[in-house]
């Protein structure tokens, strides 16, 4: 199957930017192994490339409500993922397909300890 | 002044900035994995040659950006990697780490050591892939190489900077040859600079890698040489990867104002793990199923040999060879590389087969420096003897068909005879220049041609040992490097005639 069919695929397994589950059961049924295999990782990358995971150490529906605004304002047309993230210190991260950004507190003091680590060299 | 509180707030600043830098990741998933080229999908942001890191720790490097996968060669194994793992850029260009404690080391294309020894501690990166220096940053060759083979110095010199190719069949002492000039920059004559060796042994059987090793340290040659081994066992990335990872390491000497020879033996294994690796990549296959860029394979690398001009800055020689198949250097690998490098050794099966070894072609071999890379002793000796010879290979075609021939005619097929007798030279049995240049002298001053032919390898033996021992001087001067002057020609003349009497006698 070409790229721009398996495309097309995709697209009509959308309806109101939400995923059809009948097209997509349908969509199963009539594919090959192979191919089937290929629209599930597309539908996978389709997804990630439309949603925004916000990873948070902790999640509280007031903390969603505050930055909301600003997130809808910053990603807009994405969807907004809330991930629950202990391992995150005092920090956030953002992943949006394959690229992830993240600000914690763990994150700077390894940043501090390898520029000491170069300045001690 | 600066106070305290300066340096403070200097410091608290630096760590709002800390802050304010999160760390962006670009990360992908492991689709598949087809014999150590792993395609992977995501990576939107990496580079091509970029180093990835998967998560098992693993590395590798970035060969193919396509619409929406990437293709990655292994540095490790295999193990352990599955679909749906985790992939990292890393943001760095594929590079080794050197340092002058690799010397004497036998290492694979990422630096790690072969030798059973501790690990080898770097001290600078050197990028695998360089563009080569400009136009305006190389200097003409004007120093030779010394290879300590006789009819290769005297008649196709090789110059610091060059790139000369050997070309042969299997079994013709391509390899010989390389491995002769390693050991003979031991020397350590007058106003001799040395030459850092380094031999890039690729996809060579392991034993035979071993066999050079062993020879090398048992010539003393391992103290000054670099062996960088991507054997037949290794993937084809490694065999890909081994000769840039050679002219880096030579990259780094030559930028300490050392003089680098490097032996890439050879490329036509070196294409051929190209053109597997391509073929798991899924390029288009041209003439011999090779890749359209493979000529960009082996001129990018070939490039890199240089002779810097500016000040204290030092050369890459670059011995590449190339195997050919029944003498055919027409095929597609032999034609790209003969016009890409300065000149070759032209190996013949018939001459190796006759008993002439080295089995070099000197009349389709060429050296496009020419004399300017030889020292003047050699100079003055060499242009006649090479006149002689050519002039001896077209009377011996006559030859063979008249009967007749004049008294003139016979003496120079006789010296003809005489001149070939002395270029055959055994392996691992360098010869200094000044000898050289005295053996050349005497044949072309025809003082050989009483001797008979089965006894001109004796004379010369034996008359090496009398110049070593009864004529430092005169050797010294020789070998010095400048013009030989009249006075040299007498004290030559006087010897010759002198050791003629004892081997007679
Ligand atoms: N100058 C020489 N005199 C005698 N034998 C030689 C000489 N050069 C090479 N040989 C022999 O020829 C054989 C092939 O040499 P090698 O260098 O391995 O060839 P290649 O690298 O072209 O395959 C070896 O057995 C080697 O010992
Ligand atoms: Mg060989």
């Amino acid at each position: 199957m070409k790229q721009h069919m398996m495309k097309q695929l995709i697209a009509i397994s959308y309806k109101n930017n939400k995923l059809d589950e009948k097209v997509v059961f349908k969509i199963a049924c009539l594919l090959l192994r192979k191919d089937l295999k290929r629209y599930v990782r597309a539908l996978k990358n389709y997804e990630k490339k439309r949603t925004v995971t916000v990873s948070l150490p902790s999640i509280s529906r007031e903390l969603i409500h505050k930055n909301e605004y600003l997130l809808k304002k910053i990603f807009p047309k994405k969807e907004i993922l809330y991930k629950k993230d202990p391992l995150l210190m005092a920090g956030v991260r953002f992943s949006h397909h394959d690229t992830i950004f993240e600000m914690s507190l763990r994150n700077t003091l390894e940043q501090i300890a390898a520029h000491a680590g170069e300045t001690d060299r | 002044m600066i106070t305290t509180e300066d340096i403070i707030a200097k410091l608290e600043k630096r760590i709002h900035s800390f802050n304010d830098s999160g760390k962006k990741l670009n990360v992908g998933t492991v689709m598949k994995n087809t014999d150590g080229v792993i395609t992977a999908d995501g990576l939107s942001d990496v580079a091509m040659g970029e180093i990835v890191t998967f998560e098992n720790g693993n590395s590798g490097v970035v060969l193919n950006l396509d619409e929406d996968t990437v293709s990655i060669i292994l540095l490790g194994s295999q193990e352990n990697l599955k679909e749906g793992n985790r992939v990292e850029t890393t943001g760095k260009l594929l590079s080794i780490n050197v340092s002058n404690e690799y010397l004497g080391r036998t290492i694979n294309p990422l630096g790690n050591p072969l030798d059973g020894k501790p690990d080898i501690k770097g001290e600078k990166d050197m990028p695998l892939e360089r563009i080569a220096p400009g136009v305006v940053e190389r200097e003409p060759v004007n120093t030779p190489v010394k290879t300590g083979i006789k009819a290769i110095d005297a008649m196709i010199p090789i110059g610091r900077g060059q790139r000369e190719l050997i070309i042969g069949d299997r079994g013709l002492g391509k390899t010989a040859i390389a491995i002769d000039t390693i050991i003979n920059q031991r020397i350590q004559e007058k106003g001799h600079k040395r030459v850092i060796c380094i031999y890039v042994a690729i996809g060579q059987k392991r034993s035979t890698v071993a066999q050079i090793v062993n020879k090398l340290k048992e010539e003393k040659a391992l103290p000054y040489t670099i062996i960088v081994v991507a054997d037949a066992s290794d993937p084809a990335s490694f065999q890909y990867l081994a000769p840039y990872a050679g002219c880096a390491i030579a990259e780094y000497f030559m930028e300490k104002g050392e003089d680098v020879l490097i032996v890439y033996d050879d490329l036509t294994k070196h294409a051929w793990a190209y053109r597997q690796l391509s073929l798991v990549l899924r390029r288009p296959a041209g003439r011999e199923a090779y890749p359209g860029d493979v000529f960009y394979l082996h001129s990018r690398l070939l490039e890199r040999a240089v002779k810097l001009n500016k000040e204290g800055h030092g050369s890459i020689t670059a011995l590449p060879i190339i195997e050919t198949q029944a003498g055919d250097i027409s095929a597609y690998i032999p034609t790209n590389v003969i016009s890409i490098t300065d000149g070759q050794i032209f190996l013949e099966a018939d001459l190796f087969n006759s008993g002439i070894r080295p089995a070099i072609n000197v009349g389709n071999s060429v050296s496009r420096v020419g004399g300017s890379a030889q020292t003047g002793g050699m100079k003055s000796v060499a242009g006649k003897m090479r006149l002689e010879l050519a002039q001896y290979q077209e009377l011996a075609a006559f030859a063979q068909f008249g009967s007749e021939l004049d008294k003139e005619t016979l003496t120079r097929l006789e010296r003809g005879k005489r001149t070939i007798e002395i270029f055959k030279q055994a392996q691992y049995r360098p010869v200094a220049e000044s000898l050289q240049i005295a053996i050349i002298w005497t044949v072309s001053n025809g003082h050989l041609d009483d001797i008979p032919l089965e006894e001109i390898q004796r004379f010369e033996e034996e008359f090496s040992q009398y110049l070593q021992t009864r004529h430092k001087k005169l050797l010294e001067d020789l070998g010095s490097g400048t013009k030989l002057t009249e006075p040299i020609n007498q004290t030559m003349e006087k010897a010759v005639k002198d050791f003629k009497q004892l081997f007679h006698g």
